[in-house]
């Protein structure tokens, strides 16, 4: 009788308990975990919809009480106790954090090499158009795992792209990565950036950076399988960067390089030129002996943080990020004469080309 | 809505407790009746009319049958009950398919009618129309009471995924009924058990599942290993589905049947049958197989009624060839079995009679699995490794090693022992609900949508 009484009990407390923290509890609007919107309450309008349970069950898996406790649960569950190789596809190695992608989808990487033909055509047929990409973390971590035949992709890019290959593998390693997160970090990239500037023809200048610490964050991947991984965040300054100010179709003029109240944000990341957006310009007054030169560059979120550091070479620097806006209007916003064009891509975006208008 | 989701663990659940359970004995059917409406509304608004029409339709007919029973009109009513009833799953699950078949066939180009299959109607037809059979059969006393008669077609535990309730298992219970404080103990360790049988394992089965549709580099090993994760997780979801119904039930006073009884011991198809999908393999027997004669015919006579028994239940499964064919192949494998082999597999080591129960089910099961992404043809030459396949891939290894446990554990957890084991140590039963719960909602927060796999039934 004790024990049945204990069951009913302990059923009850759970459930009745949990259902009166939600129904009393605040509902978030960003899971900030997961660095998107929650999902919303449907409408009532909607009730006959057949969809309706389904974003109804959405809505209150957002916003459940103690959601990264319960996520954290699962994770120790899942790797811990069953031994489970990866949560959410990511996974732990060398003390790292990195998400499974594969396999390599060639039809994305004919995509991307075609979309970079077609705007060459299109836009700046005789300017100096190069291209590179930016390993992710898997290729230096998932050897034993499921991974993208980097091989085959970057051979797949050279044989179909109109452009000059700029490598930057060989610069890289996994220390220049952040621990949880998916980027590379900024302070680590410094050869990459002069590689990449000498490949377009420039006289790499030495110039020393001041390291500025931000702080300590959660990375993308941390925040995604409930892990607690710490990282620390620095920008980079430098006499060209900070003179530097930033513009932005969305958000004004006068901004800074580095927009150090997001660090608090969704996306710490987006300390970088303020994350992720369709145009940015980044221009800076010129130094003694300099004349104007302009760069384009095509990039993804990784762009944000090197863009800084080719400012030594480039007066201005115009960001396009083709997830935000579509080809077939570029020259509304840009000015693509003499420009040196460069399209600056992770490979897991090489990988999910299609996500390029 | 489904049982393992959160708004019916922490919404749903919760406010039907409260309300059965404050209720006056005379309107807890009332109780159940809308709950049970408000239930299958969340999941089906427009479709409500039709579980309400199935639900009206067989009580009428069996009151029908009752006034006339002796006459010629008794038969005509339970004729017409069965007739509606079918005609119901015929045009709603069967349509498309028929004339599928009859353009494949003909060369036609008759479109298809496209129609949103109604959520577990293969579950409440068959319900009602063994109400209206049984009522016939004087098995049963025809129901007085539109209300309770409502109440137990539409009753939320059992509505969507069985197990199948004939109304006189729980005609009793419904004019009088009491939830002890055992039942209710009881009724929440089968749900706890149930919800951690779909969401700890299943769903995790279902992950290795995905995993290797979705392989770029698929090896004979990989085909093997799936079709041991993806019958276990048939089974861990069906059975941890039934468990919940079964342990709702019990919390409101009724006693369904059992629908699994540890299938993979069997040591003859004929005796997985009698331990998977009970109350399914009952139906059929009672209202198929034995009105034409069981097998206490000739042996043509015999191979037919296994014949119409086994497409019937393929059909049911689903309107695809992949189930009609999965449930002739039993009906191959059984028709052997009872008229050949059977006599020399008693006779054979437990052992080999197990291994040979579960080696012919697996390869059913890839059959029955080809409509989640594969082919028949693909899927059964991988599995028997004609398919020039490595037999190893990186991949492969990748994901057995990662998800050997869960498969091992489900492997064991589908045999009596665990159960042997936690009866002799039922005061940690708290502490076993507390777990599931909490390890089954920190699955559920973290993942999504987790559809049960019979729902397409």
């Amino acid at each position: 009788m004790k024990k049945n009484i204990l069951n009913i009990a302990v059923f009850c407390v759970l459930i009745f308990s949990l259902s009166l923290c939600w129904l009393s509890g605040e509902k978030n609007e960003i899971v900030a975990s997961e660095r998107r919107k929650a999902a919303p309450m449907p409408p009532f309008s909607e009730i006959l919809s057949e969809e309706y349970s389904g974003k109804f069950e959405d809505f209150m898996l957002d916003s459940f009480p103690l959601r990264e406790n319960f996520r954290k649960i699962n994770t120790s569950l899942r790797l811990d106790f069953l031994g489970q190789k990866d949560v959410n596809k990511i996974y732990k190695e060398n003390g790292h954090l990195s998400k499974i992608d594969a396999p390599l989808d060639e039809s994305s990487v004919l995509y991307v090499a075609d979309k970079i033909n077609s705007l060459k055509e299109k836009y700046f047929p005789e300017a100096n158009v190069f291209y590179s990409a930016i390993p992710d973390k898997n290729y230096f971590l998932a050897a034993s795992r499921p991974r993208i035949d980097y091989d085959k992709m970057l051979s797949l890019m050279q044989e179909n792209t109109n452009a000059q290959y700029i490598d930057i593998f060989k610069t890289l390693t996994i220390d220049d990565y952040y621990f949880g997160d998916t980027h590379w970090r900024q302070e680590k990239i410094l050869n990459t950036a002069d590689t990449l500037l000498a490949e377009m023809g420039n006289e790499v200048k030495n110039v020393p950076c001041k390291e500025n610490l931000i702080g300590d964050f959660k990375g993308v991947y941390a925040s995604q399988a409930a892990i607690d991984f710490s990282d620390t965040l620095y920008c980079l300054e430098n006499e060209y960067i900070s003179s530097a100010t930033v513009e932005s179709a969305e958000n004004g003029s006068n901004l800074f390089v580095y927009q150090t109240e997001k660090f608090k944000g969704v996306d710490p990341y987006d300390v970088y030129l303020g994350g992720a957006e369709a145009v940015l310009d980044i221009k800076r007054p010129l130094f003694e002996g300099e004349g104007e030169k302009h760069l384009i560059l095509f990039r993804d979120s990784f762009g944000s943080s090197i863009a800084p550091l080719l400012l030594k070479n480039y007066s201005r620097i115009t960001l396009l990020d083709l997830r935000y806006v579509s080809s077939l209007i570029l020259d509304e916003f840009v000015n693509f004469e003499n420009a040196d064009i460069l399209f600056l891509y992770n490979t897991q975006i090489l990988n999910s080309g299609r996500l390029l208008k | 809505m489904l049982f393992s989701s959160v708004s019916f663990i922490y919404l749903f659940l919760p406010a039907v407790m409260l309300l059965y359970f404050a209720s006056p004995r005379k309107i807890k059917n009332a109780v159940l009746l809308f709950s049970s409406l408000a239930f299958y509304f969340m999941g089906e608004p427009v479709y409500i009319l039709l579980l309400l029409f199935s639900s009206v339709s067989d009580f009428v007919h069996g009151l029908i049958i009752d006034k006339l029973r002796g006459r010629r009109g008794a038969k005509i009513a339970l004729v017409s009950a069965i007739v509606i009833n079918l005609l119901m799953l015929g045009f709603f699950k069967y349509a498309d398919f028929f004339i599928s078949l009859v353009n494949s066939a003909l060369g036609t180009q008759i479109p298809l009618l496209n129609i949103p299959l109604p959520i577990g109607i293969s579950f409440f037809t068959f319900q009602t129309m063994s109400y209206s059979i049984d009522v016939f059969r004087g098995d049963t006393a025809p129901s007085k009471n539109l209300l309770n008669f409502g109440a137990y077609v539409t009753l939320f535990p059992q509505l969507i995924a069985g197990p199948i309730v004939r109304y006189r298992t729980v005609a009793a219970e419904l004019e009088n009924r009491k939830s002890t404080i055992s039942d209710v103990s009881s009724g929440m360790l089968r749900f706890s058990v149930g919800l951690g049988k779909k969401v700890l394992i299943a769903n995790m089965l279902g992950e290795f599942c995905s995993a290797f549709r979705n392989a770029s580099e698929p090896s004979t090993l990989f085909y093997w290993v799936y079709a041991v994760a993806y019958c276990l997780q048939i089974y861990f979801d069906f059975s941890g589905y039934s468990d919940m119904a079964i342990g709702m039930g019990r919390m409101f006073g009724f006693n369904f049947p059992e629908n699994f009884n540890y299938p993979f011991i069997s040591k003859s198809l004929s005796e997985f049958w009698r331990r998977w999908h009970i109350t399914l393999g009952t139906w059929f027997r009672d209202y198929v197989y034995f009105p034409l004669g069981g097998s206490r015919v000739g042996k043509i006579k015999l191979l037919r009624n296994l014949f119409v028994v086994w497409l019937l239940t393929g059909l049911w499964h689903g309107a695809a060839v992949n189930f009609v064919l999965w449930g002739l192949s039993f009906f191959v494998l059984l028709s052997i079995e009872k008229l050949f082999l059977g006599k020399y597999l008693q006779k054979a080591p437990v052992a080999l009679q197990i291994a040979y129960t579960i080696f012919f089910t697996l390869v059913t099961f890839v059959i029955f699995g080809s409509a989640d992404g594969g082919t028949i043809s693909g899927d059964l030459s991988g599995f028997f490794g004609l398919a020039n396949l490595p037999f190893v891939s990186g991949e492969t290894l990748y994901y057995v090693k990662s998800f050997a446990p869960v498969i091992i554990f489900a492997a064991i957890g589908a045999t009596p022992l665990p159960k042997k084991i936690f009866s002799r140590y039922s005061a940690l039963e708290p502490i076993f609900i507390a777990a599931v719960i909490i390890l089954s909602t920190a699955c559920l927060v973290n993942g999504s949508f987790n559809p049960f796999l019979y729902f397409r039934f």
